[in-house]
This record gives C-alpha cells, sequence and structure tokens, in this order.
C-alpha cells in the first residue's frame, strides 16, 4: 500500500497511548491497532477528522505517499 | 455485530435431528446386511385387498415347496403379476437394495451435518467467513458426487431385480401370460432423481463462489476503520 499512515510519530510527539486514543477518537483499540499497524485498506473521514481533532493535526502530517517503486508512483 | 433471527437456530437444531435419524438410519442398514436375515420357508400371508390406481387388487404371499409365490392382482383381475421363488426376490433386495439405501443414508448424514454446521455459522453471525465458503462448496459437491454414485447404485439395483424377475416373474394381462423379456440388449429403466440433484449441485457451487465474493467485500469492511 504505497499510502502510509504516520500514526507512531504523531502519537510520540503528542505523548499518547495507543488505548487513550482508541477512547478519545470513538473506535475500538482493535481497530486503532489495525490503523497503526497499517494493515487497514481504508479510513473513514468520520475517523480521519476525529484522528486530526485529537491529535490536533492536519490530515497531511498522518498520511504520507510512499512510490512503491513499481510504476504506480 | 447485527441481531441475528431464530430461524438459523430452529434451522440448525431441524439438521440436527435429521443428520442423526438419518446415522440410526444408516446404522440400522449395516445391521441388517451383517444379520442378513432370511424370509422362513412357506411364508404367507394375505390375500390383501390394496387399492391399485382406484381400483381393488390383491396382493398374496403362498407357501410353495422350501420358498413361497408372490401374487399381486390388479384391475379387477385382468393384470397379474406372479413371482415365483419370491425370496430370492428379497434376496436381491437385500443384497443389492440395501447397499443402495446405505449410500442414500450416508449421503443424507452428510448433508444435514454440513446444513447444521452452516446454519451453526449463520446463527453466530459468521455467514461470511472462510468455514462457510467451505461448507457450502463441500454441499454442492457432495450434491454432484451424490448425484453420479446414486445415478450408479440405482441401475446396478434394478438390473439385478429385473434379471431375476425376467427369470421368475409371469405377467398376465386378461388371461394373456407374458415373460419379461431377458435383460440383454434393453434399455434398463433408471432413477430419474440422479438429474435435479445434479444441477442442484451445480447451483449451489455456483452459490458457493456468492459467498466467497461475500467473504472478500467482508475482509474489505473489516480492515475499513
Amino acid at each position: 500500500m504505497p499510502i502510509k499512515l504516520n500514526l507512531d510519530r504523531v502519537m510520540l510527539e503528542r505523548q499518547i497511548s495507543l488505548t487513550e486514543l482508541a477512547d478519545q477518537v470513538g473506535i475500538t483499540l482493535a481497530n486503532m491497532s489495525i490503523l497503526k499497524t497499517s494493515k487497514a485498506k481504508a479510513i473513514r473521514f468520520s475517523t480521519l477528522e476525529a484522528l486530526c481533532r485529537v491529535l490536533q493535526c492536519q490530515p497531511g502530517e498522518l498520511l504520507e505517499f510512499v512510490p512503491s517503486g513499481d510504476g504506480e508512483g | 455485530m447485527t441481531a441475528v433471527s431464530v430461524l438459523p437456530k430452529l434451522f440448525r437444531w431441524v439438521f440436527t435431528v435429521f443428520a442423526v435419524l438419518a446415522a440410526i438410519g444408516a446404522l440400522a442398514i449395516c445391521v441388517a446386511m451383517v444379520i442378513d436375515p432370511k424370509l422362513p420357508a412357506g411364508t404367507h400371508f394375505g390375500p390383501l385387498t390394496v387399492d391399485m390406481m382406484g381400483q381393488p387388487g390383491t396382493v398374496v404371499l403362498r407357501a410353495a415347496g422350501g420358498d413361497s409365490d408372490f401374487t399381486v392382482t390388479a384391475l379387477r383381475g385382468s393384470l397379474t403379476l406372479f413371482v415365483e421363488k419370491a425370496g430370492g426376490l428379497i434376496e436381491v433386495v437385500k443384497h443389492y437394495g440395501l447397499p443402495v439405501m446405505l449410500i442414500y443414508s450416508l449421503f443424507l448424514v452428510i448433508l444435514f451435518d454440513l446444513l447444521r454446521r452452516l446454519f451453526r455459522n449463520v446463527g453466530r453471525g459468521e455467514s461470511f467467513s472462510r468455514q462457510s465458503v467451505y461448507l457450502v462448496q463441500g454441499l454442492g459437491a457432495s450434491l454432484i458426487v451424490y448425484s453420479l454414485v446414486s445415478a450408479f447404485a440405482e441401475s446396478w439395483f434394478v438390473h439385478a431385480a429385473y434379471t431375476y424377475l425376467a427369470q421368475h416373474a409371469v405377467v398376465t394381462v386378461s388371461g394373456t401370460s407374458l415373460r419379461l423379456p431377458a435383460p440383454h440388449g434393453i434399455s434398463m429403466p433408471h432413477g430419474t432423481g440422479g438429474s435435479p440433484v445434479f444441477f442442484s449441485g451445480l447451483l449451489v457451487l455456483a452459490l458457493s463462489e456468492v459467498f466467497r465474493q461475500g467473504l472478500a467485500l467482508k475482509n474489505e469492511n473489516d480492515l475499513t476503520v
């Protein structure tokens, strides 16, 4: 997946744990873990909005496009 | 998880009962095959009056020599089927019919068990799981295999029974006695139950592809946060 979610880095900067973030965003810890480990295939705007609100950041800080090197990028 | 209706639970129990009944039936057939009961010499009953296509008829088993003769009369006596040495016919039914019935029973055990497991998954709200896909594929494949095996087994039984009847049965129509032609070179009647089961199997296999695509959609949905 060429889209990478930099949740780890932003969480570290904000000093927030995964459980805390899941609670404040309003999604389950299991789903938050799927996001953190980049297993998610898609992210809802509502989830992204909640993440940005809780982490006080822009979507661009969370999402990063990484060319996969097979001509897609 | 959405609420699941009571219907899958009901079906699960119904198919459990059916699977147990089919297993008991298969066991009873196995016992009968092992015991191999014989018609006692000189067994007789009747005449019993029965309804044959709306007309009165009779069924008689008469002691004859060391065996019994079987006579069925229909259409007010104008049509008679006489089978000498009826004990031999029962032996044919035992040696060829019981294995066919055993195949049917075992198939029903497998079919009802697969359905029971499928509805257990549906009851748990796991309709689109890898196991459900395998169960539906198993149902389709077992229906197809059953249709092929049963067609062969039925033909085998009908051929054996017809061969015996051709040697020992006399059909009398309005006073004219006829013997059945020898089985060589004639088209044997066979069971008609195979084809619908075969096409049902194909349909269920096609349905399993729907389940497989449903599973792919569910997996994608599960990974959308």
